[in-house]
């Protein structure tokens, strides 16, 4: 059970770095094709700036995902590497537990104003996008990380449990 | 509230909790416990800390130095200034200094570029005499040098931060970046004098030229992206977009040294290192705005204006502080949370911001070395050498070449300035 959650959850982290990776791709693309725009033909595409923007709210809210997964965040890990197996594993559980706590709160309140914005239908200023679905990048990376990181302590509470240090 | 703004982060920090936590859990719990507030105004700031057009530069100059890490486009800059050291006393430890300084002028990253030119140049300087030591102390201490020549991301997040132009801090980092690895490179000569190294076999125009024509495409990066900021083709960001597109066509069309799964790759792992840096922006935008809610930059401002301090000794109080700091936090987290403290009492003393800017640069692009935390130290563990003690005892005399450097960039201002 435990290998094919780990396949499973190997394959969903090279789709989701490749579908990050394709937004970054575009955002260059659009980039330049705004600059191309601007200085060869004396017109920005309309909108570019604001998409380009967004999109990269976007990708920031969808990156902490992955970054909360694969444990990349920028910290101090003195203590981490100075604790021993089991110690080390606590101080996971504990750190995981902060972030899937901060992450489900922020995501409440993402959730009202998202609600908010939708039911007055407020669009962008440029590109004419409906506010509600520039701030959902929030909404959905804030969300999708507090579940990430409390399935993760999850994990590490049962090994702890079991006794075996992760 | 001390103990909510000061303790409690400082106490998450030594937990290990990530900084982007701590930030929001201290200006989350103030929000909660003392301010009249609706705590939906979190989202809002969140959202507003990098609703910041500038900040695209950020995610496309860290793909822009994935890709000439991934595609080749770093070794044929190593093999390039390999060419033109010929037979000086430490041609070699040149090198590595001078391949240093010409990525940062690509990529702005301190830590890719400890890999790039470590993966390089290590076994070489090992193979030629160089003591171990020296080697990795020169590598991680190089590697610095590239947050302070432009385009650097540190100089971005502060010019975002402090509102202050981003072409112009560029500019003003040129000469400080330079001075830097010149004087890096001085000590090298002096000390490869009369040391038994195996130096290259001198200088040749035929060696040169195969370099040059091999790195032709590498060499014309930079110029591309600096001219075109200069000469106001486009601005930082588009030049950011200009960077990846061209070491994508690069390296996938004219070097043929990386696939289009590469590229993708590539784009995958510069979307996470943007992620992680990113949303420490947003979360130190929050914590700033609740200091600022709270007064707290104004009134550190009166306690300063209160002890009199001169500008020459404020920036040495500040640059002592910041070495301090620099040894336990990132450049970005460090810009971002000291940035909007320190510019209120910069502005009061009359201290140019953009000079400021490259003094903090400067001074927190040593803390990427020195121990106990810089984080080129550890990579230079990863990528090169498990032996850490000799890692911290060979960044020595680099540490003091650099604080000589920081003097100089701090007490003369011409040097960040001259060039604007």
């Amino acid at each position: 059970m435990i290998g094919l959650l780990e396949r499973l959850g190997s394959g969903l982290d090279r789709l989701a770095t490749s579908l990050l990776g394709l937004l970054l791709l575009a955002l260059v693309l659009l980039n330049v094709a705004n600059a191309a725009g601007r200085y060869l033909f004396g017109r920005a595409l309309p909108g570019a700036d604001e998409i380009l923007l967004y999109g990269m709210i976007w990708l920031v809210f969808l990156g902490l995902i992955q970054v909360t997964a694969k444990r990349r965040h920028l910290c101090l890990d003195l203590l981490e590497r100075q604790l021993p197996g089991r110690g080390r594993a606590l101080q996971r559980l504990l750190v995981d537990l902060l972030i899937a706590c901060l992450c489900g709160y922020l995501a409440s309140q993402s959730w009202i104003v998202v609600q908010r914005l939708n039911s007055i239908g407020q669009t962008s200023m440029a590109a004419g996008l409906p506010m509600a679905w520039v701030h959902g990048g929030l909404l959905v990376g804030l969300a999708a990380t507090a579940l990430t990181a409390a399935l993760q302590s999850l994990l590490r509470l049962v090994s702890l449990i079991r006794g075996s240090a992760a | 509230m001390i103990w909510l703004l000061l303790i409690l982060p400082l106490l998450l920090f030594l937990l290990g909790v990530p900084i982007f936590a701590l930030l929001l859990i201290a200006a989350g719990l103030t929000l909660l416990v003392a301010l009249p507030m609706p705590p939906i105004a979190l989202h809002q700031v969140l959202f507003g800390g990098i609703d910041k057009y500038a900040l695209l530069a950020v995610p496309f100059f860290i793909f822009a130095g994935e890709l000439m890490n991934r595609g080749g486009i770093a070794q044929r800059l190593v093999d390039w200034v390999l060419s033109i050291t010929g037979r000086l006393p430490g041609s070699l430890g040149i090198a590595t200094v001078g391949t240093s300084t010409l990525m940062g002028a690509v990529s702005g990253s301190s830590p890719a570029t400890v890999a790039a030119v470590g993966r390089s140049l290590y076994p070489s300087l090992l193979e030629r005499g160089y003591s171990e030591r020296f080697s990795l102390g020169l590598i991680a201490s190089s590697g610095s040098i590239a947050i302070v020549v432009p385009p650097s991301i540190a100089m971005i997040l502060y010019g975002a931060s402090a509102e202050q132009s981003i072409p112009k801090l560029f500019q003003a980092g040129l000469l400080p970046g330079l001075l830097i690895a010149l004087l890096m490179a001085l000590y090298i000569l002096l000390w490869a004098k009369g040391r038994e190294l195996k130096e290259s076999n001198g200088f040749s125009t035929a060696v040169f030229l195969a370099a040059t024509r091999r790195a032709w495409a590498a060499l014309l990066m930079p110029v591309v992206v600096l001219a075109g900021i200069y000469l106001g083709w486009f601005s930082p960001t588009e030049a950011g977009g200009v960077a990846c597109l061209y070491a994508i066509l690069a390296a996938t069309l004219l070097y043929r040294s990386l696939s289009w799964r590469g590229v993708l790759d590539a784009a995958g792992e510069a979307a996470l290192l943007t992620a992680q840096i990113l949303v420490i922006v947003a979360a130190a935008g929050v914590f700033s705005w609740i200091l600022t809610v709270l007064a707290v930059p104004q009134n550190l401002v009166k306690a300063m204006v209160a002890m009199e301090l001169s500008p020459p000794l404020f920036l040495l109080l500040v640059n002592l502080l910041l070495l301090a700091i620099g040894c336990l936090l990132d450049p970005t987290s460090a810009i971002l949370v000291l940035t909007p403290l320190l510019l209120p009492i910069v502005l009061h003393l009359g201290i140019d911001p953009i000079h400021f800017g490259i003094v903090m640069t400067v001074n927190l692009s040593i803390g990427m070395f020195t121990p106990p935390f810089g984080l080129n130290l550890f990579v230079a563990q990863s990528v090169l050498s498990p032996n850490l003690t000799a890692i911290y005892r060979g960044i020595l005399p680099f540490l003091a070449i650099q604080l000589i450097a920081l003097g100089a960039v701090t007490y003369l201002p011409a040097l960040s300035l001259l060039l604007l």
